[in-house]
């Protein structure tokens, strides 16, 4: 009795786990189309930016945070969908033409791209230890210890949000 | 022993023993149980110690590039550009086959190194040099030379004295951009040193990689500002909704024959640009630039009359010179437009001036259109520009030149970009007999590369 038990539940077990990996697999998938949270700093003082600011804070040009500080934008790994998606709604380029962009600017003597962190897990540790520090990551993703700003005045989820 | 009774026994043991059996099983269960989740405990501890190592190196990293310690200097880093071209003339008079080359020549148009660093949070530097294969090529080229193959008669004379003094070519090195930068505000950024004049488009995008054309339009190079200066250069920026708009202030030594180092008048040179920048129906970029200064030639002359026994020095050629330029730039999708106009005026001093100079306005402008087709990023251009150059024998023996070029620009990476155009030039009012008694074409191609 307790072998067909421990059968039934081993079944269910991998049932659910497949069920799970599929399920999790759709998640996934329905998270990587999911909302982009802009995240900073606890410290930086404001609650919501624009996104021609956030153009502007990722395109390296000097940008202050209203703190006395200026913004340190760190990107995702290019490949991953959450940056390709920010590059496409915010900078309005493609891998590609951010690629020949931050070519470009280097040979004008224009500044360099901001820094990619390897994963969101990472970011997120990061962020809070440096003043400045300004990310994005999938809104289902952020955790405790950093502030999600609103863009545009909405947040992550409202009708209209433009990320 | 009755059969039966056996099997009631062995029933009995198996009945008895199976709970054991099943507890043994759930121990044996727990027990994997508990393997795993030291297991999956200690990936999860692995896991969070090599996040940690990570979190630290990157954070120091980060830190670094922020803010350097003093033990630990900054981190210098090295890019540039490089471009290999073949270009030929097709000439059409005597005149032009004595000036130019007619064969088809390969050669390396620019290799420019990179070097920069952050030195703290708000101080940078960057140098940009250039090397090239001059002076050798100077020299005088009506000397024979082919008869000795380790003799070049257009070899600047230096001698390899690690191999018994024969002749070397050696290249030179040619300093682009020399400057420390110090950013306070997004609205106030200093730079001290040697920075490219910002004006207009091309001036600054400098880079082949980053040109469209297979080179900068004739008028770009033809100094109307000075390309490069020495001294203080002032900028900022601020964003308002969809528009940025910025500023440049320059001050420096201003044009003459040492002003990379040296001033020979006490008028220092000033400049400007404002531009803005905005997005709404594709990308536009406007600017409007101006410069200020006055030009000066010294000599030294010794004078038996003044009773010294050192030379004096005299202005010996000497202008006044003010350049305006406007330009404009708009992005639409696969759409690309970009037009630069540009003035100058020169007025000598009159107790300076050449002999058969007079006082001149130029003027120049250009008008380049590409489209990026859908296909292997190719981007065929169209060029058009024009010169007047204020004088009659102003270019080649005429006083207004205008270009015409089509081109193809293809990106094959975004590091690498492929280019090929074909060039006429058409002269107006030229002097018979000179260069410019004829249209002019010229054939380009051009890899360059950002490395």
């Amino acid at each position: 009795m307790t072998m067909r038990v421990y059968r039934f539940l081993s079944a269910l077990t991998l049932g659910a786990a497949i069920a799970g990996a599929v399920v999790g697999e759709g998640v996934a998938l329905a998270n990587d189309d999911g909302a982009i949270a802009v995240v900073v700093n606890a410290n930086v003082p404001i609650d919501e930016i624009s996104v021609s600011q956030l153009r502007r804070v990722f395109l390296s040009e000097p940008t202050e945070t209203g703190g006395g500080n200026r913004f340190m934008p760190l990107n995702q790994k290019p490949g991953t969908n959450v940056r390709e998606a920010f590059d496409r709604k915010v900078l309005k380029l493609d891998a590609d033409e951010v690629a020949k962009f931050w070519v470009d600017q280097r040979i004008r003597g224009k500044g360099k791209p901001p820094r990619a962190i390897p994963n969101a897990k990472l970011l997120l540790r990061l962020l809070p230890r440096l003043d400045g520090a300004i990310a994005y990551v999938r809104a289902s993703e952020v955790g405790a210890g950093v502030k999600v700003l609103k863009i545009d005045g909405k947040k992550p989820g409202d009708p209209g949000y433009p990320l | 022993m009755n059969p039966s009774k056996y099997l009631t026994i062995l029933f009995g043991v198996a009945v008895f023993a199976t709970p054991d059996l099943s507890l043994a099983q759930d121990d044996a269960g727990a027990a994997m149980n508990d393997e795993a989740s030291v297991e999956a405990e200690a990936m999860s501890a692995d896991e969070e110690a090599a996040l940690s190592a990570e979190e630290e190196a990157m954070l120091a990293s980060l830190s670094s590039e922020a803010d350097v310690s003093a033990d630990q200097g900054p981190s210098l880093r090295f890019y540039g550009f490089s471009d290999f071209s073949a270009q030929k003339y097709v000439l059409g008079n005597d005149a032009q086959e004595f000036a130019l080359n007619g064969n088809t020549a390969f050669y390396i148009g620019n290799l420019n190194l990179y070097m920069d660093a952050d030195l703290t949070n708000n101080f940078t530097s960057l140098i940009e040099v250039r090397f090239l294969f001059t002076p050798t090529g100077n020299d005088d080229p009506t000397t024979p030379g082919l008869l000795d193959p380790t003799v070049n008669p257009r070899q600047a004379p230096a001698m390899d004295y690690a191999d018994a003094n024969r002749p070397i070519d050696f290249g030179g090195i040619e300093l682009e951009r020399v400057y420390i930068q110090y950013t306070a505000h997004s609205l106030l950024r200093a730079r001290v040193g040697r920075f490219l004049t910002p004006w207009g488009i091309w001036n600054v995008d400098h880079g082949s990689p980053v040109i469209i054309s297979a080179s900068r339009p004739y008028v770009i190079g033809e100094g109307f500002f000075p390309e490069a200066q020495t001294g203080l250069e002032v900028f900022g920026n601020f964003g308002a909704g969809d528009a940025t708009f910025g500023y440049h202030l320059t001050l420096s030594n201003g044009r003459g024959p040492i002003e990379q180092y040296g001033d020979f008048d006490s008028n220092k040179a000033v400049g400007g640009r404002v531009w803005m920048e905005g997005r709404w129906v594709g990308a536009v970029k406007a600017g409007f630039s101006g410069y200020y200064g006055k030009a000066t030639d010294r000599r030294n002359q010794f004078d038996p009359t003044s009773g010294s026994v050192y030379p004096t020095a005299f202005v010996y050629e000497q202008y006044d010179e003010v350049a305006y330029a406007a330009d404009v730039q708009y992005t639409y999708g696969r759409f690309h437009v970009q037009g630069e106009a540009a003035m100058h005026d020169r007025a000598w001093n009159d107790d300076a001036r050449p002999n058969g100079q007079a006082d001149n306005r130029r003027f120049g402008t250009y008008g380049l259109v590409a489209y990026e087709l859908p296909w292997f990023n190719l981007r065929p251009y169209a060029v058009v520009q024009y010169y007047n150059t204020g004088h009659n024998d102003g270019i080649g023996g005429a006083r207004d030149i205008l270009v015409s070029e089509l081109g193809l620009n293809v990106r094959v990476t975004p590091n690498v970009v492929l280019k090929g155009s074909v060039a006429q030039a058409k002269f107006f009012n030229a002097i018979p007999g000179t260069v410019a008694a004829d249209d002019l074409i010229v054939a380009s191609s051009q890899l360059s590369w950002a490395f």
